[in-house]
């Protein structure tokens, strides 16, 4: 029941009355709503999709949920960090999570607190409408937009449009799966990641009656998930005044023509491949010539133009003897950079693992409030950046942010960990993402490596295969996974090696090896310095990794594999946990340890895995999609095997596969199907985006398979 | 009106850096006990926010913590819900609860040592800014309440210094003085 007594005049007087009607009546109904299915007058499913579009997420501990809430491009006032900070004591555990995608969360919430939460939000301009759902998410772009000294142009008025004219719009209700935009103001910087979205919008000028117009390079079908997709270019240029009819436009071909069935290919991504980009843009342009005209196309625009963030000091220079305090230099090196404006730095903040506490917010909003003009903006680093900021304030605002313990350096940098939420709440999570930033978060400001301030070099974590923590495109990722061990089972990390958040996320990982989680923070050292020792003048980690090949950086980490229970029992604990990571199933027999057959199959499986990634790397297309199949028939043969199956029997793999393991629902249906198409194709051409894609399917395939061994 | 949301933090002795990451095997321990009154749900782990939660089990009924925020480290009790009565009542029951659990924990074997309970300090909090703004109304309404529930506690030598920052909770930094154990108060409750 909600702790509070009914909400004082909720759509009939009182402190909610002062909210706009159509907000308030929103709200009103999500609330009724929920009291409706608590009574159990309506569906819990029905409700579950109604909840997530207003933001609410139930967490992997039952009965408490995550509030997710919508920073559109991430600018918060100094009155939304307040209310924020305030409702992250009242409702939450003390603490604001920024995400990824510059959103802010709350865990541990009681579901009867979010109606009255919606309305003190929904009082400082904040709603949480379609914040999760299959909806159009938060609409990011680069932090830095304004300010930026590579911008073509400020982003800011055209990403903000996009976000008011999405937000609630009827054609884009109707999706299978979510729905996500960014926007970037130049191409070459990575704050945008515009081409990891269903709709990447880059700044580019064109020309219209011999003048400079504004407008977009539009990228379409990206995203990360378990299965990487580059967006594909759309366009070279769309007119900024086309964009969100373009972006109506698509949504109703994507409303009309995407996967409602099948979630996990559901995405758009899916539907720009099925169709093949041409046939997209025909039915994007078609749907386009259809749409009535809506005033708001430029209306939108012009009113989100209208808004004008400026400095509140004047430019100066930084003063002459501040850089002699070395802890100030530290972070003046790291954490600040000169905007476009002569006089004004970017300061970011840096926060641990992406938390900030209430007292820390409101010391940040007074701190926005002294220094700049009152807005800040969220990265999808997961820190807060303060733009405007006057040179010869510099110091003293390092001071104001070492008082509120937010002053630490290296910002963005590879000691600045990107990490999901993982085990800590997340219902999909399988390894503590957290645990581990955490653990480096100590080791790195401890010393680990010398490479900790490099800002070419990211490190990012997901706890499973969705990719929240978007490690497909780190140069170090991991990956949260499982392996077992005889009657053991281990939390692991999978080793994404060589991707790259440059050039608007151009380029993703790929696999590399599996480690212990526990063995995680030594990988990170190693490879940091076995970089440092062969890098040539000049390269990225990325083209060293490319360089050096797959199967080299993998003998580097190779000492860290799993070993058994009894000479590493340690290995098989979490990060930051001491407690059995699975409940034991029992110790081997005592005069050695009897190894499975389907632990062999299953190291083979890995093996001709890695193998196909290397053929991949090396060109060799057609004999990597060969060994991706191949590791996928050996994984189900390992499952089958436990099944009482023989080799010698010489059955058919996917028929009894889809027997015993498919048809029974203990295989994950999605990854089993890719197993059955694939292995039902017949022959031909392949391309390299088939390649690679059956790689990745091979790979999730092979780690469902350690999963469901792992309960066996 | 119905405050649930009362906080009450009880100061502690303690090294820097406190050694937060004692309480996970505890709290990984007490999560296991579904049928505590505290609904408990599982444990949170903040210690790498400096000045922040520290390590907390997340309850229903309320959250216990070793928290680091400013004035100073202490276990922190937030009670959610399950308060009845008048504010020196709702009051006194958020301490009993908090002295329960602050008792229970100082008692683990894997408790710090090196974490003293100061039980003359505390920090007392409504955490519910719709019922309870940081506001001379609300000063005016809560007062006697918690007043007559600090004498009942701490005895005629408790000063209760309110939060001066309206940005901040209404609530109060308490010294009982000549509180010299839990013991003491709890007997008082």
């Amino acid at each position: 029941m909600a702790t509070t007594e009914a909400s004082p005049g909720s759509g009939n007087g009182g402190r909610w009355a002062r909210l706009p009607a159509d907000v308030r009546e929103e709200i009103d109904v999500f609330e009724k709503q929920l009291r409706r299915v608590q009574a159990g007058q309506t569906p819990e499913k029905v409700f579950t999709e109604f909840r997530l579009r207003h933001g609410v997420y139930g967490q992997r501990q039952p009965g408490v949920q995550m509030q997710r809430i919508k920073i559109p491009l991430g600018m918060l006032t100094a009155e939304q960090m307040i209310c924020l900070a305030d409702l992250s004591e009242e409702i939450s555990d003390g603490v604001s999570h920024i995400t990824t995608r510059q959103d802010v969360q709350f865990h541990f919430v009681d579901i009867d607190d979010t109606p009255d939460m919606m309305r003190r939000l929904a009082e400082v301009g904040i709603t949480t409408r379609e914040a999760c759902g299959n909806v159009v998410r938060n609409v990011t772009a680069c932090p830095e937009a304004g300010v930026c000294p590579t911008q073509v142009f400020d982003v800011t008025p055209h990403a903000q449009a996009m976000a008011r004219f999405l937000l609630r719009h009827p054609d884009a209700q109707n999706f299978g799966r979510k729905f996500k935009v960014a926007y970037s103001g130049c191409a070459e910087r990575a704050c945008g990641l515009a081409r990891m979205h269903d709709i990447g919008a880059v700044a580019v000028l064109g020309e219209e009656d011999g003048r400079p117009i504004e407008g977009f390079r539009v990228y379409v079908g990206g995203g990360l998930g378990a299965i990487p997709h580059q967006a594909k270019l759309y366009s070279e240029f769309v007119p900024a005044g086309e964009m969100l009819p373009l972006a109506q436009a698509m949504a109703r071909v994507f409303a009309r023509l995407g996967e409602k069935e099948n979630r996990a290919r559901a995405r758009m991504k899916f539907l720009v491949e099925g169709l093949g980009l041409a046939e997209f843009k025909r039915l994007v342009e078609d749907e386009r010539r259809k749409l009535p005209s809506d005033a708001r196309w430029r209306s939108l625009v012009a009113s989100a133009a209208e808004y004008s963030e400026g400095p509140l000091a004047g430019p100066s220079e930084l003063p002459a003897d501040a850089l002699r305090d070395g802890v100030f230099a530290t972070w003046f090196e790291t954490n600040v950079r000169p905007q476009a404006q002569e006089g004004y730095s970017i300061v970011e903040v840096s926060l641990p693992l992406g938390d900030i506490t209430a007292d820390q917010l409101r010391g940040l909003a007074e701190a926005s409030r002294r220094y700049i003009r009152d807005t800040v903006r969220t990265t999808v680093s997961q820190n807060i950046m303060l733009r405007w900021v006057s040179m010869r304030d510099l110091p003293a605002l390092h001071a104001d942010l070492d008082r509120l313990g937010l002053a630490r350096p290296n910002a963005s940098r590879m000691a600045d960990v990107t990490a999901c939420p993982g085990t800590d709440s997340c219902k999909l999570g399988i390894t503590s993402s957290r645990g581990l930033a955490a653990i480096l978060d100590q080791e790195f400001a401890g010393g680990m490596s010398a490479a900790a301030g490099r800002g070419d070099l990211k490190v990012k974590i997901s706890g499973c295969f969705n990719s929240c923590g978007q490690h497909h495109i780190a140069d170090v990722g991991f990956l949260g996974s499982v392996q077992r061990k005889g009657n053991f089972t281990a939390p692991v990390f999978q080793v994404v090696l060589g991707g790259t958040t440059e050039g608007n996320a151009a380029s993703y990982g790929m696999v590399t090896g599996k480690v212990p989680a526990r063995r995680a923070p030594r990988v990170l050292e190693r490879l940091g310095e076995f970089y440092a020792a062969n890098r040539m003048e000049g390269e990225t980690f990325s083209a060293f990794v490319e360089r050096m090949g797959k199967a080299r950086m993998k003998a580097e980490i190779g000492e860290f594999a799993l070993k058994a229970y009894e000479e590493d029992p340690e290995a098989y604990l979490d990060n930051r946990q001491t407690w059995a990571y699975h409940k034991e199933t029992g110790v081997g027999e005592c005069a050695g340890e009897v190894v499975d057959q389907a632990e062999f199959m299953l190291e083979e499986a890995d093996r001709l895995v890695f193998e196909a990634t290397v053929d991949l790397d090396n060109g060799r297309f057609g004999k990597a999609s060969d060994g991706a199949l191949a590791a996928t028939r050996r994984a189900a043969d390992a499952l089958l095997s436990t099944r009482g199956l023989l080799l010698s029997d010489n059955y058919d793999c996917a028929a009894e596969f889809r027997r015993l393991f498919y048809d029974t629902g203990e295989f994950y249906k999605p990854f089993a199907e890719n197993f059955f198409r694939a292995d039902g194709a017949n022959g031909g051409e392949v391309t390299p985006d088939d390649s690679r894609r059956r790689v990745e399917e091979a790979a999730l395939f092979l780690e469902q398979a350690q999963s469901v061994y792992s309960k066996a | 009106m119905d405050l649930q949301r009362i906080n009450v933090k009880l100061f502690v002795d303690a090294p820097d850096p406190v050694p937060v990451d004692a309480l996970l095997p505890v709290f990984a321990r007490w999560r296991e006990d579904t049928a505590h009154p505290s609904e408990w749900v599982d444990l949170a782990d903040y210690a790498h926010v400096p000045r922040g939660p520290g390590v907390m089990i997340i309850g229903r009924q309320g959250n216990l913590a070793l928290d680091l925020a400013d004035p100073g480290p202490g276990i922190l009790y937030a009670n959610k819900k399950a308060l009845a009565g008048s504010v020196s009542e709702r009051v006194l029951d958020t301490f009993r609860r908090a002295l329960a659990l602050t008792r229970t924990l100082i008692g683990e074997p894997g408790f710090p040592p090196g974490i003293v309970p100061r039980p003359a300090a505390w920090e007392l909090a409504f955490n519910d800014r719709v019922h309870a703004p940081n506001t001379d109304a609300t000063e005016a309404a809560l007062r006697p309440g918690v007043d007559a529930a600090l004498d009942r506690l701490f005895g005629a030598g408790c000063t209760a210094v309110r939060e001066a920052d309206a940005l901040r909770r209404y609530g109060f930094i308490i010294h009982g003085d000549g509180v010299d154990s839990l013991d003491q108060i709890a007997a008082r409750l």
